[in-house]
Protein backbone atom coordinates (compact mmCIF):
# COMPACT_ATOMS: atom_id res chain seq x y z
CA UNK A 1 0.00 0.00 0.00
CA UNK A 2 1.88 3.06 -1.37
CA UNK A 3 1.46 6.58 0.04
CA UNK A 4 2.02 9.15 -2.40
CA UNK A 5 3.76 12.68 -1.35
CA UNK A 6 0.36 14.56 -1.01
CA UNK A 7 -1.15 11.78 1.18
CA UNK A 8 1.55 11.56 3.56
CA UNK A 9 1.21 15.11 4.20
CA UNK A 10 -2.37 15.19 5.07
CA UNK A 11 -1.72 12.36 7.66
CA UNK A 12 1.14 14.05 9.15
CA UNK A 13 -1.01 15.95 11.59
CA UNK A 14 -3.23 12.71 12.72
CA UNK A 15 0.91 11.10 12.62
CA UNK A 16 1.95 14.05 14.87
CA UNK A 17 -0.99 13.13 17.20
CA UNK A 18 -0.30 9.69 17.76
CA UNK A 19 3.44 10.67 18.01
CA UNK A 20 2.37 12.60 20.83
CA UNK A 21 0.58 9.97 22.19
CA UNK A 22 3.51 7.86 22.08
CA UNK A 23 6.49 10.13 23.08
CA UNK A 24 7.69 10.12 19.59
CA UNK A 25 10.55 12.66 19.53
CA UNK A 26 9.85 15.09 16.92
CA UNK A 27 13.05 14.29 14.40
CA UNK A 28 10.66 11.49 13.76
CA UNK A 29 7.75 13.20 11.61
CA UNK A 30 9.79 16.10 11.29
CA UNK A 31 13.18 17.08 9.63
CA UNK A 32 14.75 13.30 9.75
CA UNK A 33 13.66 10.14 8.85
CA UNK A 34 12.26 8.05 11.77
CA UNK A 35 14.76 5.84 12.14
CA UNK A 36 13.26 1.87 12.75
CA UNK A 37 15.43 -0.93 13.54
CA UNK A 38 14.67 -4.53 13.35
CA UNK A 39 16.79 -7.61 15.07
CA UNK A 40 16.87 -10.41 13.86
CA UNK A 41 16.66 -11.92 10.44
CA UNK A 42 14.38 -14.53 10.64
CA UNK A 43 10.70 -15.45 9.61
CA UNK A 44 9.52 -12.41 11.80
CA UNK A 45 12.36 -10.04 11.62
CA UNK A 46 12.78 -10.06 8.04
CA UNK A 47 8.98 -10.07 7.11
CA UNK A 48 8.77 -6.80 9.24
CA UNK A 49 11.68 -5.06 7.78
CA UNK A 50 10.45 -5.53 4.34
CA UNK A 51 6.77 -4.33 4.98
CA UNK A 52 8.21 -1.74 6.96
CA UNK A 53 10.47 -0.05 4.20
CA UNK A 54 8.36 -1.03 1.09
CA UNK A 55 7.40 2.37 -0.24
CA UNK A 56 8.30 3.91 2.59
CA UNK A 57 12.14 5.21 1.96
CA UNK A 58 11.19 9.19 2.17
CA UNK A 59 9.98 8.38 5.35
CA UNK A 60 11.63 6.52 7.12
CA UNK A 61 15.13 4.59 7.45
CA UNK A 62 14.77 0.74 8.27
CA UNK A 63 17.72 -0.98 9.24
CA UNK A 64 18.13 -4.98 10.07
CA UNK A 65 20.82 -6.43 12.06
CA UNK A 66 21.43 -9.66 11.03
CA UNK A 67 24.89 -11.02 11.27
CA UNK A 68 23.99 -14.15 8.62
CA UNK A 69 24.22 -13.68 5.03
CA UNK A 70 22.28 -16.76 4.16
CA UNK A 71 19.07 -17.56 6.03
CA UNK A 72 18.19 -21.45 6.71
CA UNK A 73 14.79 -21.67 7.13
CA UNK A 74 13.83 -24.36 10.43
CA UNK A 75 10.46 -24.67 8.32
CA UNK A 76 11.61 -27.79 6.04
CA UNK A 77 14.68 -28.07 7.63
CA UNK A 78 13.07 -31.40 8.48
CA UNK A 79 12.44 -32.55 5.24
CA UNK A 80 16.47 -32.22 4.58
CA UNK A 81 16.19 -35.40 7.18
CA UNK A 82 14.16 -36.78 4.87
CA UNK A 83 16.49 -36.68 1.86
CA UNK A 84 12.82 -34.73 0.54
CA UNK A 85 15.03 -31.57 0.34
CA UNK A 86 18.77 -30.02 0.31
CA UNK A 87 20.00 -27.40 2.75
CA UNK A 88 20.70 -25.56 -0.61
CA UNK A 89 17.03 -25.49 -1.65
CA UNK A 90 16.01 -23.89 2.15
CA UNK A 91 18.71 -21.06 2.54
CA UNK A 92 17.89 -17.38 1.57
CA UNK A 93 19.49 -14.44 0.90
CA UNK A 94 19.02 -11.01 2.36
CA UNK A 95 20.21 -9.66 -0.93
CA UNK A 96 16.65 -8.78 -2.37
CA UNK A 97 15.40 -7.02 0.49
CA UNK A 98 18.12 -4.55 0.98
CA UNK A 99 18.15 -3.96 -2.77
CA UNK A 100 14.52 -3.72 -3.80
CA UNK A 101 12.90 -2.00 -0.47
CA UNK A 102 16.03 0.07 0.44
CA UNK A 103 16.99 -1.34 3.76
CA UNK A 104 20.13 -1.31 5.38
CA UNK A 105 21.24 -5.10 6.42
CA UNK A 106 24.02 -4.15 9.22
CA UNK A 107 25.87 -7.82 9.27
CA UNK A 108 26.81 -8.04 12.76
CA UNK A 109 24.83 -9.46 16.10
CA UNK A 110 22.98 -7.17 18.35
CA UNK A 111 24.49 -7.43 22.03
CA UNK A 112 22.16 -5.28 24.08
CA UNK A 113 19.32 -2.61 23.97
CA UNK A 114 19.08 0.39 26.04
CA UNK A 115 15.78 1.36 26.17
CA UNK A 116 15.80 4.39 27.65
CA UNK A 117 18.36 5.64 25.09
CA UNK A 118 16.70 3.63 22.55
CA UNK A 119 19.73 2.35 21.46
CA UNK A 120 20.85 -0.96 20.36
CA UNK A 121 24.69 -1.73 20.74
CA UNK A 122 26.28 -4.71 18.24
CA UNK A 123 28.96 -6.72 19.00
CA UNK A 124 31.70 -4.72 17.83
CA UNK A 125 30.79 -1.95 20.51
CA UNK A 126 29.33 0.32 17.41
CA UNK A 127 25.27 1.21 18.33
CA UNK A 128 21.95 2.17 16.43
CA UNK A 129 19.60 4.18 17.83
CA UNK A 130 16.30 4.01 17.09
CA UNK A 131 12.75 5.47 16.79
CA UNK A 132 11.29 1.79 16.66
CA UNK A 133 12.51 -1.38 17.33
CA UNK A 134 11.19 -4.48 16.02
CA UNK A 135 12.97 -7.85 17.91
CA UNK A 136 12.23 -10.75 16.41
CA UNK A 137 15.59 -12.89 17.96
CA UNK A 138 13.65 -16.14 17.93
CA UNK A 139 14.20 -18.86 20.83
CA UNK A 140 17.17 -19.45 22.99
CA UNK A 141 18.19 -23.28 23.98
CA UNK A 142 17.73 -24.05 27.67
CA UNK A 143 20.97 -26.33 27.86
CA UNK A 144 20.27 -26.72 31.33
CA UNK A 145 17.28 -28.78 31.19
CA UNK A 146 18.14 -32.01 30.46
CA UNK A 147 20.16 -33.42 32.92
CA UNK A 148 23.80 -34.66 31.34
CA UNK A 149 23.22 -33.02 28.69
CA UNK A 150 24.82 -29.49 27.63
CA UNK A 151 25.79 -27.36 24.41
CA UNK A 152 29.04 -29.00 24.45
CA UNK A 153 27.55 -32.44 23.69
CA UNK A 154 25.43 -30.84 20.82
CA UNK A 155 27.99 -32.35 18.25
CA UNK A 156 27.24 -35.67 19.89
CA UNK A 157 23.76 -35.47 20.66
CA UNK A 158 22.75 -32.78 18.47
CA UNK A 159 19.27 -30.82 18.96
CA UNK A 160 19.12 -29.53 14.99
CA UNK A 161 16.54 -26.99 16.80
CA UNK A 162 18.18 -24.54 14.78
CA UNK A 163 19.06 -25.39 10.96
CA UNK A 164 22.24 -25.19 9.23
CA UNK A 165 24.91 -27.64 10.61
CA UNK A 166 23.31 -29.40 12.88
CA UNK A 167 20.60 -30.08 10.66
CA UNK A 168 23.49 -31.47 8.45
CA UNK A 169 25.04 -33.36 11.45
CA UNK A 170 21.62 -35.10 12.29
CA UNK A 171 21.47 -35.75 8.95
CA UNK A 172 24.79 -37.79 8.79
CA UNK A 173 23.91 -39.66 12.05
CA UNK A 174 21.03 -40.87 10.77
CA UNK A 175 22.34 -41.98 7.74
CA UNK A 176 25.08 -43.75 9.54
CA UNK A 177 22.43 -45.85 11.63
CA UNK A 178 22.43 -49.34 11.07
CA UNK A 179 19.15 -52.12 10.91
CA UNK A 180 17.89 -52.55 13.82
CA UNK A 181 19.75 -49.44 15.83
CA UNK A 182 17.72 -47.44 18.37
CA UNK A 183 17.25 -43.70 18.02
CA UNK A 184 15.77 -41.71 21.19
CA UNK A 185 13.89 -38.03 20.55
CA UNK A 186 13.91 -36.10 23.46
CA UNK A 187 11.28 -34.06 23.05
CA UNK A 188 10.80 -30.67 24.37
CA UNK A 189 8.25 -29.50 26.74
CA UNK A 190 5.58 -26.78 26.37
CA UNK A 191 6.35 -23.64 25.19
CA UNK A 192 8.44 -24.50 22.28
CA UNK A 193 9.21 -23.95 18.56
CA UNK A 194 6.83 -25.05 15.72
CA UNK A 195 4.76 -27.61 17.83
CA UNK A 196 4.39 -30.62 15.61
CA UNK A 197 8.22 -30.18 14.45
CA UNK A 198 9.46 -33.11 16.51
CA UNK A 199 6.87 -35.45 15.31
CA UNK A 200 7.29 -34.60 11.60
CA UNK A 201 11.22 -35.18 12.57
CA UNK A 202 10.56 -38.61 13.58
CA UNK A 203 8.30 -39.14 10.70
CA UNK A 204 10.94 -37.84 8.24
CA UNK A 205 13.78 -40.20 10.00
CA UNK A 206 11.41 -42.94 9.86
CA UNK A 207 11.08 -42.11 6.20
CA UNK A 208 14.94 -42.10 5.73
CA UNK A 209 15.25 -45.15 7.43
CA UNK A 210 12.77 -47.03 5.29
CA UNK A 211 14.42 -45.91 2.08
CA UNK A 212 17.33 -47.48 2.65
CA UNK A 213 15.49 -50.57 3.42
CA UNK A 214 16.55 -50.06 7.63
CA UNK A 215 12.82 -51.45 8.69
CA UNK A 216 14.47 -52.36 11.60
CA UNK A 217 14.95 -48.97 13.01
CA UNK A 218 13.24 -48.27 16.07
CA UNK A 219 12.62 -44.71 17.06
CA UNK A 220 11.99 -43.99 20.63
CA UNK A 221 10.21 -40.66 21.60
CA UNK A 222 10.65 -39.63 25.33
CA UNK A 223 8.06 -36.83 25.47
CA UNK A 224 7.76 -34.62 28.87
CA UNK A 225 3.99 -33.94 27.43
CA UNK A 226 0.99 -36.17 27.72
CA UNK A 227 -0.39 -35.30 24.42
CA UNK A 228 0.89 -33.18 21.05
CA UNK A 229 0.29 -31.79 18.33
CA UNK A 230 -1.86 -34.05 15.96
CA UNK A 231 -1.18 -36.34 17.99
CA UNK A 232 -3.89 -39.05 16.34
CA UNK A 233 -3.01 -38.14 13.00
CA UNK A 234 1.09 -38.90 13.47
CA UNK A 235 0.43 -42.45 15.33
CA UNK A 236 -2.01 -43.08 12.37
CA UNK A 237 0.48 -42.18 9.90
CA UNK A 238 3.38 -44.53 11.42
CA UNK A 239 1.14 -47.29 11.77
CA UNK A 240 0.72 -46.62 8.07
CA UNK A 241 3.69 -46.18 6.47
CA UNK A 242 5.94 -47.13 9.61
CA UNK A 243 4.61 -49.89 11.10
CA UNK A 244 6.69 -51.08 14.53
CA UNK A 245 9.76 -48.17 13.86
CA UNK A 246 8.00 -45.50 16.20
CA UNK A 247 7.55 -45.28 19.86
CA UNK A 248 5.83 -42.49 21.38
CA UNK A 249 6.17 -42.68 25.41
CA UNK A 250 4.73 -39.75 27.54
CA UNK A 251 6.24 -38.88 30.70
CA UNK A 252 4.08 -41.16 32.47
CA UNK A 253 5.48 -44.23 30.68
CA UNK A 254 9.19 -43.50 31.00
CA UNK A 255 9.14 -41.34 34.58
CA UNK A 256 10.99 -38.88 33.72
CA UNK A 257 14.78 -38.40 32.46
CA UNK A 258 17.46 -39.08 35.00
CA UNK A 259 20.44 -38.58 33.47
CA UNK A 260 21.82 -38.64 29.54
CA UNK A 261 25.65 -39.86 29.19
CA UNK A 262 26.37 -38.42 25.95
CA UNK A 263 29.81 -40.66 26.58
CA UNK A 264 28.09 -43.69 26.26
CA UNK A 265 24.93 -42.48 24.43
CA UNK A 266 22.86 -43.65 27.36
CA UNK A 267 19.78 -41.91 28.58
CA UNK A 268 18.48 -43.51 31.75
CA UNK A 269 14.73 -42.88 32.67
CA UNK A 270 12.68 -43.51 35.79
CA UNK A 271 11.33 -46.67 33.91
CA UNK A 272 14.30 -48.02 31.68
CA UNK A 273 17.59 -47.33 30.78
CA UNK A 274 18.43 -47.19 26.54
CA UNK A 275 22.29 -48.15 26.29
CA UNK A 276 24.30 -47.14 23.67
CA UNK A 277 21.71 -45.80 21.58
CA UNK A 278 22.60 -45.26 17.42
CA UNK A 279 21.53 -41.61 17.87
CA UNK A 280 20.18 -39.57 20.57
CA UNK A 281 18.51 -36.38 19.40
CA UNK A 282 17.64 -34.15 22.31
CA UNK A 283 15.22 -31.39 21.62
CA UNK A 284 16.18 -29.54 24.96
CA UNK A 285 13.25 -26.47 26.30
CA UNK A 286 13.29 -22.94 24.97
CA UNK A 287 12.99 -19.56 25.95
CA UNK A 288 13.05 -15.75 24.36
CA UNK A 289 15.89 -15.36 22.29
CA UNK A 290 18.76 -13.43 25.10
CA UNK A 291 18.60 -10.00 23.80
CA UNK A 292 14.81 -9.98 24.73
CA UNK A 293 15.09 -11.31 27.94
CA UNK A 294 18.63 -9.30 28.95
CA UNK A 295 16.55 -6.11 28.22
CA UNK A 296 13.93 -6.95 30.71
CA UNK A 297 11.11 -8.13 27.98
CA UNK A 298 10.55 -11.19 28.92
CA UNK A 299 8.45 -12.51 32.42
CA UNK A 300 8.95 -15.76 34.71
CA UNK A 301 7.99 -17.99 31.69
CA UNK A 302 10.89 -16.65 29.72
CA UNK A 303 9.00 -15.36 26.81
CA UNK A 304 7.75 -11.54 26.11
CA UNK A 305 4.14 -10.58 26.78
CA UNK A 306 3.20 -8.32 23.68
CA UNK A 307 -0.19 -6.33 23.05
CA UNK A 308 -2.01 -7.83 20.73
CA UNK A 309 -3.75 -5.28 18.78
CA UNK A 310 0.26 -4.16 17.61
CA UNK A 311 2.53 -6.50 18.60
CA UNK A 312 4.14 -3.71 21.21
CA UNK A 313 5.96 -5.12 23.95
CA UNK A 314 3.65 -5.18 26.97
CA UNK A 315 6.68 -3.59 28.82
CA UNK A 316 8.00 -0.73 26.43
CA UNK A 317 5.77 0.43 23.39
CA UNK A 318 8.73 1.61 21.49
CA UNK A 319 9.53 -2.41 21.08
CA UNK A 320 7.64 -4.64 19.11
CA UNK A 321 8.15 -8.20 19.73
CA UNK A 322 7.18 -10.55 17.05
CA UNK A 323 7.98 -14.41 16.24
CA UNK A 324 8.95 -17.25 18.70
CA UNK A 325 10.28 -14.49 21.48
CA UNK A 326 6.68 -13.45 22.16
CA UNK A 327 3.66 -14.50 23.98
CA UNK A 328 1.74 -15.20 21.05
CA UNK A 329 -2.09 -16.87 23.40
CA UNK A 330 -3.16 -19.19 21.06
CA UNK A 331 -1.26 -18.82 18.75
CA UNK A 332 1.71 -21.34 18.13
CA UNK A 333 5.20 -20.36 17.42
CA UNK A 334 5.77 -21.00 13.86
CA UNK A 335 7.16 -19.41 10.86
CA UNK A 336 4.04 -18.81 9.52
CA UNK A 337 2.52 -17.38 12.79
CA UNK A 338 5.63 -14.86 12.65
CA UNK A 339 5.05 -13.65 9.35
CA UNK A 340 1.38 -12.81 10.36
CA UNK A 341 2.54 -11.37 13.68
CA UNK A 342 5.43 -9.42 11.60
CA UNK A 343 2.69 -7.65 9.59
CA UNK A 344 0.48 -6.60 12.36
CA UNK A 345 3.55 -4.88 13.90
CA UNK A 346 4.61 -3.26 10.40
CA UNK A 347 1.09 -1.55 9.60
CA UNK A 348 1.74 -0.67 13.63
CA UNK A 349 4.83 0.81 12.81
CA UNK A 350 3.66 2.52 9.57
CA UNK A 351 0.61 4.12 11.29
CA UNK A 352 2.65 5.43 13.81
CA UNK A 353 4.84 7.09 11.41
CA UNK A 354 4.01 7.24 8.27
CA UNK A 355 0.59 7.87 8.77
CA UNK A 356 -1.12 4.85 7.21
CA UNK A 357 -4.25 3.81 7.98
CA UNK A 358 -4.67 0.90 10.65
CA UNK A 359 -6.76 -1.64 10.83
CA UNK A 360 -8.18 -4.30 13.15
CA UNK A 361 -5.21 -6.71 13.82
CA UNK A 362 -5.93 -10.04 12.14
CA UNK A 363 -3.62 -13.01 12.24
CA UNK A 364 -3.47 -16.71 10.61
CA UNK A 365 -1.35 -19.21 10.82
CA UNK A 366 -1.06 -23.11 9.37
CA UNK A 367 1.32 -25.68 10.31
CA UNK A 368 2.06 -28.25 7.41
CA UNK A 369 3.52 -31.40 8.64
CA UNK A 370 4.86 -34.01 6.20
CA UNK A 371 4.52 -37.63 7.27
CA UNK A 372 5.77 -39.32 3.94
CA UNK A 373 6.01 -38.96 0.32
CA UNK A 374 2.37 -37.70 -0.51
CA UNK A 375 1.47 -37.86 2.50
CA UNK A 376 0.94 -34.25 4.45
CA UNK A 377 -1.35 -33.23 7.30
CA UNK A 378 -2.09 -29.43 8.60
CA UNK A 379 -3.65 -27.99 11.52
CA UNK A 380 -4.61 -24.07 11.42
CA UNK A 381 -6.10 -20.93 12.39
CA UNK A 382 -6.87 -17.44 12.39
CA UNK A 383 -6.86 -14.90 15.78
CA UNK A 384 -7.85 -11.82 16.56
CA UNK A 385 -6.82 -9.41 19.53
CA UNK A 386 -8.97 -10.39 22.46
CA UNK A 387 -9.24 -10.49 25.81
CA UNK A 388 -5.72 -8.77 26.04
CA UNK A 389 -3.96 -11.90 23.95
CA UNK A 390 -4.27 -13.20 20.71
CA UNK A 391 -6.95 -15.21 20.59
CA UNK A 392 -8.43 -18.13 18.84
CA UNK A 393 -11.83 -17.56 16.71
CA UNK A 394 -11.26 -20.32 14.44
CA UNK A 395 -8.98 -23.54 13.96
CA UNK A 396 -9.15 -26.45 11.48
CA UNK A 397 -7.10 -29.96 11.56
CA UNK A 398 -6.83 -32.56 8.77
CA UNK A 399 -8.68 -35.58 9.77
CA UNK A 400 -7.69 -39.36 10.40
CA UNK A 401 -8.70 -42.07 7.30
CA UNK A 402 -8.29 -38.99 4.76
CA UNK A 403 -8.45 -39.98 1.37
CA UNK A 404 -4.95 -40.51 -0.17
CA UNK A 405 -6.04 -37.91 -2.47
CA UNK A 406 -6.62 -35.27 -0.19
CA UNK A 407 -3.24 -35.90 1.55
CA UNK A 408 -1.36 -35.59 -1.67
CA UNK A 409 -3.33 -32.20 -2.49
CA UNK A 410 -2.18 -31.16 1.25
CA UNK A 411 1.26 -32.07 0.40
CA UNK A 412 1.41 -29.97 -2.91
CA UNK A 413 -0.08 -26.93 -0.68
CA UNK A 414 2.38 -27.71 1.67
CA UNK A 415 5.28 -27.54 -0.68
CA UNK A 416 3.41 -24.43 -2.61
CA UNK A 417 3.25 -22.58 0.92
CA UNK A 418 7.09 -22.90 0.98
CA UNK A 419 7.07 -21.22 -2.03
CA UNK A 420 5.16 -18.54 -1.36
CA UNK A 421 5.73 -17.64 2.24
CA UNK A 422 9.98 -17.85 1.33
CA UNK A 423 8.98 -15.11 -1.34
CA UNK A 424 7.08 -13.24 1.32
CA UNK A 425 9.47 -13.28 3.70
CA UNK A 426 12.72 -12.91 1.61
CA UNK A 427 11.96 -11.22 -2.01
CA UNK B 1 -8.98 1.76 15.00
CA UNK B 2 -11.96 1.54 11.96
CA UNK B 3 -13.67 -1.47 12.32
CA UNK B 4 -14.83 -1.41 9.12
CA UNK B 5 -14.09 1.45 6.03
CA UNK B 6 -16.90 3.50 5.05
CA UNK B 7 -17.46 1.79 1.13
CA UNK B 8 -18.60 -1.07 3.16
CA UNK B 9 -21.59 0.45 3.63
CA UNK B 10 -21.97 1.59 0.05
CA UNK B 11 -21.41 -1.79 -1.23
CA UNK B 12 -22.90 -3.96 1.15
CA UNK B 13 -26.07 -5.36 -0.73
CA UNK B 14 -24.59 -4.62 -3.74
CA UNK B 15 -22.79 -7.05 -6.55
CA UNK B 16 -19.70 -5.48 -8.03
CA UNK B 17 -20.24 -6.19 -11.42
CA UNK B 18 -19.72 -2.55 -12.27
CA UNK B 19 -16.45 -0.93 -10.91
CA UNK B 20 -17.12 1.53 -7.61
CA UNK B 21 -16.21 5.27 -8.00
CA UNK B 22 -12.27 6.01 -8.10
CA UNK B 23 -12.61 7.50 -4.33
CA UNK B 24 -14.49 4.18 -3.01
CA UNK B 25 -12.08 2.35 -5.04
CA UNK B 26 -8.97 4.06 -3.31
CA UNK B 27 -9.96 3.33 0.18
CA UNK B 28 -11.29 -0.82 -1.19
CA UNK B 29 -7.83 -1.18 -2.61
CA UNK B 30 -6.10 0.16 0.53
CA UNK B 31 -7.86 -2.12 2.56
CA UNK B 32 -7.19 -5.14 0.08
CA UNK B 33 -4.20 -4.22 0.47
CA UNK B 34 -4.05 -4.89 4.46
CA UNK B 35 -5.89 -7.63 3.91
CA UNK B 36 -3.94 -9.60 1.23
CA UNK B 37 -0.62 -9.97 3.76
CA UNK B 38 -2.85 -13.51 4.54
CA UNK B 39 -2.93 -14.33 0.96
CA UNK B 40 0.73 -13.38 -0.13
CA UNK B 41 1.89 -15.97 2.54
CA UNK B 42 0.87 -18.21 0.11
CA UNK B 43 0.67 -16.81 -3.13
CA UNK B 44 3.68 -16.04 -5.18
CA UNK B 45 4.27 -12.93 -6.38
CA UNK B 46 5.34 -13.87 -9.58
CA UNK B 47 4.22 -17.00 -11.75
CA UNK B 48 7.67 -18.24 -11.46
CA UNK B 49 8.06 -21.40 -9.37
CA UNK B 50 5.53 -24.19 -8.36
CA UNK B 51 2.91 -22.83 -5.42
CA UNK B 52 -0.26 -21.78 -5.54
CA UNK B 53 -1.66 -19.53 -8.51
CA UNK B 54 -0.35 -15.75 -9.60
CA UNK B 55 -3.26 -13.39 -8.16
CA UNK B 56 -1.62 -9.96 -9.41
CA UNK B 57 -3.58 -8.82 -12.43
CA UNK B 58 -6.32 -11.00 -12.58
CA UNK B 59 -9.24 -9.78 -13.53
CA UNK B 60 -12.30 -8.54 -10.59
CA UNK B 61 -15.14 -10.50 -11.84
CA UNK B 62 -12.70 -13.83 -12.26
CA UNK B 63 -11.10 -13.67 -8.79
CA UNK B 64 -14.58 -12.75 -6.82
CA UNK B 65 -16.35 -15.38 -8.99
CA UNK B 66 -13.46 -18.00 -7.45
CA UNK B 67 -13.45 -16.36 -4.33
CA UNK B 68 -17.30 -17.07 -3.53
CA UNK B 69 -17.18 -20.61 -5.64
CA UNK B 70 -14.70 -21.41 -2.94
CA UNK B 71 -16.73 -20.46 -0.45
CA UNK B 72 -19.99 -21.92 -1.58
CA UNK B 73 -18.04 -25.06 -1.67
CA UNK B 74 -18.27 -25.46 -5.23
CA UNK B 75 -14.48 -25.38 -6.63
CA UNK B 76 -12.80 -27.22 -4.46
CA UNK B 77 -9.77 -27.03 -2.19
CA UNK B 78 -10.04 -27.54 1.50
CA UNK B 79 -7.84 -24.88 2.51
CA UNK B 80 -8.99 -22.44 0.16
CA UNK B 81 -12.77 -23.38 1.07
CA UNK B 82 -11.83 -22.57 4.62
CA UNK B 83 -10.13 -19.06 3.96
CA UNK B 84 -13.33 -17.89 1.03
CA UNK B 85 -15.83 -19.48 4.21
CA UNK B 86 -14.52 -16.58 6.35
CA UNK B 87 -14.38 -14.05 4.48
CA UNK B 88 -17.15 -11.51 4.19
CA UNK B 89 -18.13 -9.93 0.90
CA UNK B 90 -16.38 -6.63 1.70
CA UNK B 91 -13.28 -8.10 2.45
CA UNK B 92 -13.65 -9.94 -0.90
CA UNK B 93 -14.35 -6.96 -3.21
CA UNK B 94 -12.03 -5.37 -1.24
CA UNK B 95 -9.00 -7.55 -1.93
CA UNK B 96 -10.48 -8.89 -5.52
CA UNK B 97 -10.17 -4.80 -6.54
CA UNK B 98 -6.35 -4.63 -4.80
CA UNK B 99 -5.16 -7.95 -6.61
CA UNK B 100 -7.00 -6.53 -9.80
CA UNK B 101 -5.02 -3.35 -9.83
CA UNK B 102 -1.72 -4.54 -9.55
CA UNK B 103 0.12 -5.17 -12.67
CA UNK B 104 0.08 -8.69 -14.17
CA UNK B 105 3.35 -10.56 -14.09
CA UNK B 106 4.68 -7.26 -11.52
CA UNK B 107 8.51 -7.69 -10.86
CA UNK B 108 7.29 -7.87 -7.37
CA UNK B 109 3.85 -7.64 -5.42
CA UNK B 110 5.26 -5.46 -2.48
CA UNK B 111 8.22 -3.72 -4.75
CA UNK B 112 7.73 -0.14 -5.99
CA UNK B 113 7.22 0.55 -9.77
CA UNK B 114 10.15 1.17 -10.33
CA UNK B 115 11.89 -2.18 -9.60
CA UNK B 116 13.13 -3.92 -12.04
CA UNK B 117 14.58 -7.19 -10.69
CA UNK B 118 12.28 -10.17 -10.71
CA UNK B 119 11.38 -11.65 -7.91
Amino acid sequence: MSLTRRQFNAKLGQAAAVAAAFGIPSVALGNKKAKIVVVGGGAGGATAAKYIAKDAADTLEVILIEPATTYITCFHSNLVLGGVKTLDEISHTYDRLASAYGLKHIQKRAKSIDRTARRVTLDDGTAVDYDALVLSPGVDLKYDSVPGWGKEHEEVMPHAWKAGPQTLLLKSKLDAVPDGGVILMLAPPNPYRCPPGPYERVSMMAHTLKRAGKTKCKIVILDPKEKFSKQALFMEGWDKHYPGMVEWLSKDIYDGIENVDPATNTVATGFETYKNAALVNVIPAQMAGSIARDAGLANETGFCPINPDTMQSALDPNIYIVGDACISGDMPKSAFAANSQAKVAAASVRAQFVGSKSFPARYQNICWSMIDSDDSIKVGGRYVAKDGKISSIEDFVSKTGEDASVRKMTQTENMGWYEGITADIFL
Amino acid sequence: MIRRPAFATLLLGSIAATPPSNVVADEMTEYGAYLSGECVTCHRSTNTGSGPPLLAGRSRSDLLEALRAFKSGQRASPVMQNIAARLAEDEMLALTEYFSSLPTSTPCLQASSSQEQQC
